[in-house]
């Protein structure tokens, strides 16, 4: 696939005036922001181009290349060979649907700021290493594209909150990965048993997230051919390319890049926590451990206790994935390999007419597309998406610290500890900001 | 105090602090004593440190760190000596660390020795970050006087850091990165940086600064002032706000911020938003249009979602489907009437947007036109009109569609109404529906039964099993099962059904008895087992397969016996061939039964099988056993063509199973890991190396190419690896793994092609002395051809050391095998075996420690005839003893530890 390599300065000069005619053209033209508003009709396809096309990035391009009313026509990545091989998966796809020998209408670029620059291109799928998330969809809610972002979302809680004043800034559709919102319907009907007060008043919710992992090579290797491990990196601080480094593990693990599974796992539970029960603690207190060998460090294990403000409590620790929501008549636990109540009658209940009810669509990929042309609120949205991180995040801080930490959750920062404050945020190496 | 196992754990300031509290609280009664930490010595330790190595010493320093939080002096300290070491020869991996701790505890006092650093190369951005989260003006005056040094990226880092900080004092300066024909790198920073700092200054420079700013930069430029305008509005100045927004309306911009400064004006204008709302609903555009849609759903628009309804009629089709969606969240039931007449819409996308808005805003007046639609809608309709008929709140609703169930209305439309009842959890239609359920139409009768199941409790019970017997009903019969067996789970015994099943089932017809049966299969239980089990003896043929048919899909294992029995008196194929299908079903539920029990019970029902078809299902369920007898029945069968595949994945199944719970049966024995997978090789006689061997048992683990079995050795039981793989791929996990039970002292016997497996692993050919190469390449520096290979050899086999306890007894021999050719041996290697085959490398058999393992490789072994050549059965056996030396010795060592203590 034949692409453009363009400078960070190419791409300021063209970023405002860049048209569809100056790139490489879609096979349908999809939106009607080439003559019209970014908003496309509901007739019409959403076009779509993937940001980080590897492991969880070409499982969600599958899942797109299935969803109705959309059309993936780019896709990025800092590898040669993945960009390469997710645009051959799209025009296989495509030639297979049209019928034809081969379909040429996939661009594949190295530099998210190329793709995000296509005018034809309506919402972008973002699942690059953690580090980046938050960077390239403040980007992409500039640049007036609606956004479908992978979990854990920000590196730190400032970052999530200028990704949030991004989107609303912008009214951008966001969807956040969080995919057991639509494609485990029993998370759904957990939460509305909460939510409509099956359970009493909730006494306590547990959450447990798989553990992380220690180990990686500290071992500097030459960076392999055909693959930008500056841009990788990014904004994250510069450290020697070693074996370890950008694999699913590495970028999972190392600090540099995510604070580890406590959010890479923790966001689904916790965001079905958040689901059920849209609080946050403000109180948090925990161990954990962080290893000490290896190029892995971020926190493997933990074990966090906390309150809410009415008093609810909260504990946080590895173990399955799993929420388990305790009320004063009952309880029920769900995660996205099933649902479990005590008593059983809650798992016969069948919310009523009148009675909130949260799924919203069987297919999370779906829903972000009909979203895009419906302008609803999708099944994950923002606000939820940045709470349900927040809290892995402060669990991450009253680890590391060994200290209570206190939450405001209105204004939204740490209070009485100047020290821990200092966590909320984390500067990006230049030329690289928010 | 429980901690303190080791002079690591005493260094952790938190446990020394402990133990001087402890010892203080205890003689004086109180605890006022802080730690003498030696910082310095601990920073020296650390000053050393690479990425590569133990990050000890930095922990123990990020403790100090987040202690020093609550400890003034101690944090003063800290941060002056940490500031230091920036300027002493430790490394510059430490110095990094240095400065992201001083992010967390820099003081004013440490912001000279970070500024001077702004400007290097390797430590310039941890410097910039430990600035920019160190408070107060003192940092910020740093970064304002480093910026005007500064130059290219480290300018912009610089820029990007007083934005962050909000620096309002940055103003000027940044004002004069703005000029035109400035690095537009260093343009677009500054300008990003007013938008963080926000305020009337900022907004002021920007626009005194729009006209000689470069096209390129417009969108970061808008951008900046929206965020300036967000952040008036938050504070309530929805004037300075407006103002901004209204100076930018008149600049042409693209698209997608002409919508953004659109709906900020709708914000900001107070009065005249709705007049604004409804020009441009009117006449605007479509991009204004679609703001004034969303800006409905906000908090400030949404009260002028009535006057914007009148203006629904002359949008687009699809900005109407938007609006329909708007209203509907907002819940806004006035818009009802124009919702209605947009069902009639030509627009299927604004018909499906009306549907989903009446799902949330329709009322019992929506009833009658949903139900009006159903008949002629096309999918995605009739999928909303199902859901709004679901949610519509309201008993009347109910009683709406309770009455309705059997009037005038079409097949379809009755139908959609019974189900609307189901979904809508209406206990109270459960008469109504029974009468429906006898209907004339079948339909009607079918869709009426599946709403019983849902809804009815076990006083129908009767009544459905008396239309079992009802010709009528005979089409329903499996739609009458179902709904029998959920009334009867959901009921809070199932002895109400299962009376009303009893009763009938004496007297129904054949026919009807088989639903009958399979309702008291599904329930199980004492008085259900004993009727169906009469039944199986019923000279009815049909009566009595239905019977074993139930018998075999029993909830739990009670008629195991009664179905081996059944098997073996059976002359007739067919009730034997469902009882020995029973039989492998029902052992997977005995999980009550001990493994070698079940695993006796499939030995019968195996000898007892006449087809391959029946043999492999209960070979899958012989798998599924956690025993030795079922491993060991297993590997008898795969030499059986016809159901071999299906003994070898038993014998792996359970060897998995055995694995998995870390069992072993007996002390005294050799427990063996027998790994393959990568390389074909004949199983049967292969397995019966280790199956024939009475002083081992073995498990059987074959691996999908990925080295699964390392991933968790948490109950690791065996005491020897035979490595008969020739995979590739190993994760850093499982190599940890790995070499973690090489320092147990578990032993490896490599056999023949395992050394061309781990090609990319180095350390592999280390653990087992040989390296077979699959292409060339280069290691240590070496090049070297791919390996070679010859099959079918008489070699001649030469005993160098007789001496060792693998080769001892053994005498010069010829094997008839493979000869590999062109391998890597490691030195260290104590060689037992050897050749002068010409095809052959010398080396056939050779051992040598690894950490505290005993590992043997071993070239021989290609296929059945080596596997049955006495000499080489000797070698294996002799190997294996000889690796498992140092498991036995220390269980040994343990048993008489116990028998000491004891």
């Amino acid at each position: 696939m034949k692409t453009r390599r363009i400078t960070r300065r190419d791409f300021l000069k063209n970023a405002a005036s860049t048209t569809a005619s100056a790139l490489i053209a879609p096979w349908i033209s999809a939106s009607r922001a080439l003559g019209g508003p970014a908003i496309p009709p509901p007739s019409d396809r959403v076009t779509l181009g993937h940001i980080g096309v590897g492991g969880q990035g070409t499982w969600l391009l599958n899942g797109f290349l299935e969803a109705a009313g959309c059309q993936s026509i780019a896709v990025c990545d800092p590898f040669r060979n993945r960009r390469e091989e997710a645009a051959e998966l799209i025009s296989q796809k495509y030639a297979s649907l049209s019928g034809k020998a081969e379909y040429r209408g996939c661009a594949a670029y190295e530099d998210f700021r190329e793709l995000l620059a296509r005018s034809d291109i309506d919402a972008v799928v973002i699942a690059t290493p953690d580090h980046w998330h938050v960077p390239i969809a403040i980007a992409t809610a500039r640049a007036g594209k609606d956004m479908y972002v992978e979990k854990p979302l920000g590196l730190s809680i400032n970052e999530n909150k200028a990704l949030r004043a991004a989107v609303e800034r912008h009214g951008r559709i966001f969807q956040y990965g969080t995919q057991q919102r639509c494609f485990n319907p029993h998370c759904a009907f957990a939460c509305e048993l909460v939510r409509n007060g099956y359970l009493g008043r909730i006494r306590e919710i547990q959450v447990e997230a798989p553990a992380g992992t220690s180990g990686g090579s500290t071992e500097p290797a030459p960076v392999p051919e055909g693959f930008n491990y500056d841009l990788w990196l990014g904004p994250a601080p510069e450290s020697p390319y070693t074996l370890d480094r950008c694999t699913n593990l590495g970028s999972y693990h190392v600090y540099d890049n995510s604070i580890g599974f406590i959010a890479g796992w923790g966001a689904h539970p916790l965001d079905i926590m958040h689901w059920g029960f849209p609080q946050i603690p403000v109180e948090y207190e925990g161990t954990g451990t962080v290893p000490l060998e290896g190029l892995f460090n971020t926190i493997t294990n933990w074990n966090v206790r906390g309150r809410f403000a009415d008093g609810v409590l909260f504990t946080f620790r590895d173990g399955p994935d799993k929420t388990t929501f305790i009320g004063e008549e009952g309880w029920v636990a769900a995660s996205r390999a099933g649902i479990d109540a005590e008593p059983k009658s809650l798992l016969q209940l069948v919310i009523k007419p009148g009675e909130i009810r949260l799924l919203q669509n069987g297919n999370h990929y779906q829903n972000f597309v009909d979203c895009v042309k419906s302008r609803r609120q999708p099944a994950s949205p923002i606000q939820s998406a940045v709470q349900s991180d927040f809290i892995s995040h402060l669990s991450d801080i009253a680890i590391r610290t060994g200290r209570k930490i206190l939450w405001d959750p209105v204004a939204e920062e740490i209070i009485g500890d100047e020290t821990a404050t200092r966590f909320l945020s984390r500067p990006l190496r230049s030329p690289w900001r928010l | 105090l429980v901690l303190g196992h080791d002079i690591r754990a005493m260094q952790n300031p938190n446990w020394k602090l402990l133990l001087l509290r402890g010892t203080e609280w205890a003689a004086t009664g109180r605890a006022t004593m802080e730690v003498p930490f030696d910082i310095s010595g601990l920073l020296q330790a650390a000053a050393g440190y690479r990425r590569s190595e133990s990050r000890e010493h930095l922990a123990a320093i990020e403790q100090l760190v987040h202690a020093s939080a609550r400890n003034p002096g101690l944090r003063k300290i800290l941060a002056q000596q940490l500031a230091e070491m920036l300027e002493s020869n430790a490394t510059m991996d430490f110095k990094k660390f240095a400065c992201s701790q001083l992010s967390l505890v820099g003081t004013p006092a440490e912001v000279p020795r970070l500024a001077r650093l702004l400007g290097d190369p390797e430590l310039g951005f941890a410097a910039r970050a430990a600035l920019e989260r160190i408070p107060g003006e003192e940092s910020l005056k740093a970064l304002r006087g480093a910026a005007q040094g500064l130059s290219g990226l480290p300018l912009v880092g610089v820029i990007n850091s007083l934005g962050e900080r909000r620096d309002a004092r940055a103003i000027d300066l940044l004002a004069g990165y703005l000029k035109p024909g400035n690095d537009p790198e260093i343009m677009s920073a500054a300008v990003q940086a007013f938008g963080k700092i926000g305020g009337s200054e900022s907004a002021e420079v920007l626009f005194t600064h729009q006209p000689g700013m470069p096209a390129e930069l417009l969108p970061l430029f808008v951008e900046s002032l929206l965020k300036c305008a967000q952040g008036f509005e938050s504070a309530g100045q929805s004037s300075q706000a407006a103002a901004i927004y209204r100076q930018l309306s008149a600049s042409t911009l693209p698209p997608n911020l002409r919508t953004d400064v659109f709906s900020g004006t709708l914000r900001c204008a107070g009065k005249r938003s709705e007049d604004l709302l409804i020009e441009a609903l009117r006449n605007g555009d479509e991009l204004l249009q679609a703001a004034a849609i969303s800006f409905l759903r906000t908090s400030q628009g949404k009260k002028f979602a009535s006057a914007a309804a009148s203006r629904v009629a002359s949008l687009p089709d699809y900005l109407i489907a938007q609006f329909i969606y708007a209203l509907a969240d907002l819940r806004h039931n006035e818009a009802l009437p124009e919702i209605y007449l947009l069902l009639l819409s030509p627009n299927p996308q604004v018909r499906l947007a009306a549907l989903s808005g009446l799902e949330l805003l329709g009322d019992a007046s929506s009833v009658e036109r949903l139900i009006g639609l159903i008949e002629g809608a096309s999918d995605s309709e009739l999928s909303a009109i199902r859901k709004a008929l679901a949610h519509l709140p309201g008993q009347d609703i109910d009683a709406r569609l309770i009455a309705e169930i059997d009037g005038k209305y079409p097949l379809s439309v009755r139908r959609e109404m019974i189900i609307a009842l189901s979904n809508r959890d209406c206990r109270r239609a459960v008469p109504a529906l029974l009468q429906a359920a006898d209907a004339e139409e079948s339909e009607v009768r079918r869709e009426a039964i599946k709403a019983l199941a849902a809804l009815a409790d076990a006083s129908i019970a009767p009544a459905l099993v008396g239309m079992m017997s009802d010709e009528k009903s005979s089409a329903e019969r499996p739609f009458l099962e179902s709904a029998l067996i959920s009334i009867g789970r959901r009921a809070k015994t199932l002895d109400s059904v299962i009376d009303v099943v009893l009763t009938e089932l004496p007297g129904s017809a054949a026919e009807a008895k088989e639903p009958l049966l399979r309702i008291l299969g599904s329930f199980g239980g004492e008085r259900a087992f004993r009727a169906v089990l009469g039944q199986a003896e019923d000279a009815n043929p049909e009566t009595r397969n239905s019977a074993i048919r139930a018998l075999s899909a029993w909830p739990d294992a009670t008629p195991l016996q009664d179905l081996l029995t059944i098997a073996g008196a059976s002359s007739d194929i067919v009730p034997k061939t469902l009882a020995l299908r029973g039989v492998a079903n029902l052992v997977a539920k005995a999980v009550g039964m001990p493994g070698e029990e079940r695993a006796a019970i499939l030995d019968q029902a195996l000898g007892l099988g006449d087809s391959a078809e029946t043999k492999k299902l209960l070979l899958s369920a012989l798998g599924m056993v956690p025993s030795r007898k079922a491993l060991s029945l297993a590997v008898s069968y795969l030499d059986q063509p016809e159901i071999a595949v299906e003994a070898a994945i038993a014998a792996a199944s359970a060897s998995k199973n055995l694995f998995e719970v870390g069992q072993r049966s007996s002390a005294d024995k050799i427990s063996v890991a027998v790994i393959t997978g990568g390389h074909e090789f004949e199983q049967a006689p292969f397995l019966r190396l280790f199956e024939d061997d009475a002083g081992i048992e073995f498990l059987f683990l074959p691996q999908a190419d990925d080295s699964e079995i390392f991933e968790d050795i948490s109950r690791w039981p065996c005491d020897v690896i035979v490595l008969y793989n020739m995979t590739q791929n190993i994760s850093s996990k499982r190599r940890e793994n790995f070499l973690r039970l090489l320092h147990e002292g578990v032993g490896v016997l490599a056999l023949h092609h395992a050394s061309g497996s781990f090609q990319d692993w180095p350390e592999y050919q280390k653990i087992i002395g040989c390296r077979y190469f699959l292409a060339p390449g280069e290691t240590e520096g070496k090049k070297h051809e791919a390996s070679s290979f010859v099959h079918d050899v008489n070699i001649a086999v030469q005993v160098s050391d007789s001496m060792h306890p693998v080769s001892r007894g053994l005498k010069d021999f010829m094997v008839h095998d493979e000869t590999y050719k062109g391998c890597l041996f490691e030195p260290g290697s104590r060689i037992l075996l050897t050749t002068d085959e010409p095809t052959s490398d010398k080396t056939l058999c050779l051992v040598r420690n690894y950490g505290r393992a005993n590992v043997c490789y071993l070239q021989l072994g290609h296929g059945a005839s080596a596997y049955a050549d006495p000499n080489f059965r000797k070698l294996v056996s002799q190997a294996i003893r000889w690796c498992a030396e140092p498991r036995l010795s220390e269980r040994k060592a343990q048993a008489r530890t116990m028998i000491t203590e004891k």
